[in-house]
């Protein structure tokens, strides 16, 4: 095996832990005592920046936490998903998975959701720009053409239905300081997340609604998904849905029959 | 790009909308390279705003280019799409590993500088070097601990890598002075084994006294030491643009450009003194 590669495992060994150290210091110059306590510097700074990532990525989360039972989250999390990449930035996308089920959480059961709708968020603030499609995308075409069309979105277009209601509660936490008050945790909510220029924006969606997007997203016909969204609600009116897509710039473009 | 002996300082998110809308006199913003790794979305375009009024120089932290484990042909992309977006005037690295066996430690960390160490990375500079069409820069680190088993200083393994690869090297002063304080040498002596002519940028910065010796933060002003440092490397000709590097409690953006503009004038002074500079 490679020297270099041994030296790095054991010093890695080190700064995942510090049963580690016994076998790293004897890699190290000078005097073991002093190596032992920069080695332990070495193991906080990694155990800090992913910290830090994280809570980059899921400041609602810790809002509702608080700053130092989020920091032990993040630490129990990098413990089970370490980094495996040199940009932290894409790092916490299987935090939301780890909080599902995770003891220590159980008072938050929505906590896992939020983080679900936080990681879309922080993806959509990186996403591609693009210019959304303008309000006249469906002006002009004929009952049969539009019924058989595909919608496209902008990029970092997301849904999510949750048990929770997510979206209240991002949006009464990036506002206001004791956020949960007021807002009925038993109700299910679907949220959908997406870029107003460089803003993300989030808002709750009716679950007729949400049917309807979350079928059109996955390449069904409008048509397709306006039948799913009456199966949720026989009163559906699609004509306020297509208004609210078109004036927020969800979508990027439409795909014709005979474009496919 | 020629930057001569242009002073900079690190493009950081909370002077965003000063920095774009009074526009300091500075010769170049730094970042780092890891946070524009985007499609899109708000950091990107302000460093592309940025971009449009000052040369940029992007600095990695996360390539990792000793890492035994082999290099992240991803990582390479998404900074060559970053190169493409952005023409920076300089493209920097730190000499040091990260990764090991998938996981990545998202630190800058030391290694035994060996002849097999120095073969991997030149190896590594140079597929990064084709991969981007540019040279690299790379920077000597501040290290806490040194290995038993190296066979070369890390400045002769600089040299040599400068001589493998043709990259150039980002001369960090503070890591030098760190370093030099840490295991009890000259810090000058360290800079006098540094391949000056291959200096493509200069690092200053601030760090802290701890229990454990000097650490290097990024977060305070300058040391007299270093200032000395960056004089006597302008009296020895180097001329490279000197960043001021400040990442953690960062002060407003007055206070930096402040300690941007004693970067510059220390060197004036120190280039004029020794001739490489005609005085105005």
């Amino acid at each position: 095996m490679s020297a270099l590669r041994e030296v790095q495992r054991r010093f890695g060994a080190a700064l995942t832990d510090a049963a580690g150290e016994a076998d790293a210091l004897p890699l190290l110059a000078g005097d073991p005592a002093r190596n032992r306590a920069l080695l332990s510097v070495y193991r906080a700074t990694a155990v800090a920046n992913a910290i830090a990532a994280v809570r980059l990525a899921f400041p609602v989360c810790a809002q509702i936490t608080g700053d130092d039972f989020f920091d032990a989250l993040a630490r129990r999390f990098r413990d089970s998903s370490p980094s495996t990449e040199g940009d932290l930035n894409r790092y916490g996308a299987g935090f939301p998975a780890f909080l599902d089920g995770f003891e220590p959480i159980r008072a938050l059961p929505y906590l896992p959701d939020v983080a679900r709708l936080e990681w879309a968020i922080h993806q959509a603030s990186t996403a591609a720009d693009a210019e959304p499609a303008d309000g006249r995308l469906l002006a002009g075409l004929d009952a049969d053409a539009l019924a058989r069309a595909r919608l496209r979105f902008v990029p970092g277009f997301a849904l999510m239905s949750s048990g929770w209601p997510v979206a209240d509660i991002w949006l009464r936490h990036t506002e206001e300081a004791d956020a949960l008050a007021g807002i009925d945790l038993t109700q299910a909510q679907c949220a959908v997340v997406w870029r107003e220029g460089w803003r993300v924006r989030v808002a709750a969606l009716a679950p007729a609604a949400c049917a309807l997007w979350q079928a059109l997203y996955g390449r069904t016909s409008v048509a397709g998904a306006w039948a799913t969204a009456c199966a949720v609600d026989p009163a559906f009116d699609p004509g306020p849905a297509f208004a609210q897509a078109l004036d927020a710039g969800w979508l990027h473009s439409i795909d014709l029959e005979e474009d496919l | 790009m020629n930057l001569d002996l242009a002073t900079g300082i690190g493009l950081r998110q909370p002077h965003y909308a000063q920095l774009l809308a009074e526009r300091p006199p500075l010769g170049f913003v730094e970042v780092h390279s890891e946070n524009f790794f985007h499609a899109g979305g708000a950091s990107l375009g302000v460093l592309e705003r940025a971009r449009a009024h000052y040369p940029v120089s992007l600095h990695g932290v996360g390539l990792a280019l000793a890492s035994a484990d082999g290099g992240d042909a991803a990582h390479v992309d998404r900074l060559a799409a970053l190169v493409e977006r952005i023409d920076p005037a300089r493209v920097s690295e730190h000499l040091c590993w990260g990764r090991i066996d998938g996981r990545h430690f998202n630190d800058l960390l030391p290694f035994p500088y060996t002849a097999e160490a120095l073969s991997l990375v030149a190896a590594r500079v140079s597929a990064v070097q084709d991969r981007l069409k540019r040279p690299l820069l790379v920077e000597n680190l501040s290290a806490y601990v040194r290995f038993r088993d190296s066979e070369m200083s890390e400045a002769d393994f600089l040299s040599e890598l400068v001589c493998l690869t043709g990259c150039g090297l980002l001369l960090d002063l503070n890591n030098l002075y760190v370093n030099a304080c840490n295991f009890g040498e000259d810090a000058f002596d360290a800079l006098a084994r540094l391949p000056m002519h291959a200096v493509g940028e200069i690092h200053v910065a601030g760090h802290a006294q701890t229990e454990y010796g000097l650490i290097d933060t990024h977060g305070s002003r300058v040391c007299d030491a270093v200032w000395a440092l960056l004089r006597a490397v302008r009296a020895a000709g180097v001329r490279a643009p000197v960043l001021v590097e400040w990442d953690t409690d960062l002060p407003s953006l007055d206070l930096l450009l402040d300690e941007a503009t004693r970067a510059g004038d220390a060197g004036r002074v120190a280039a004029r003194e020794a001739g490489h500079v005609r005085a105005a």
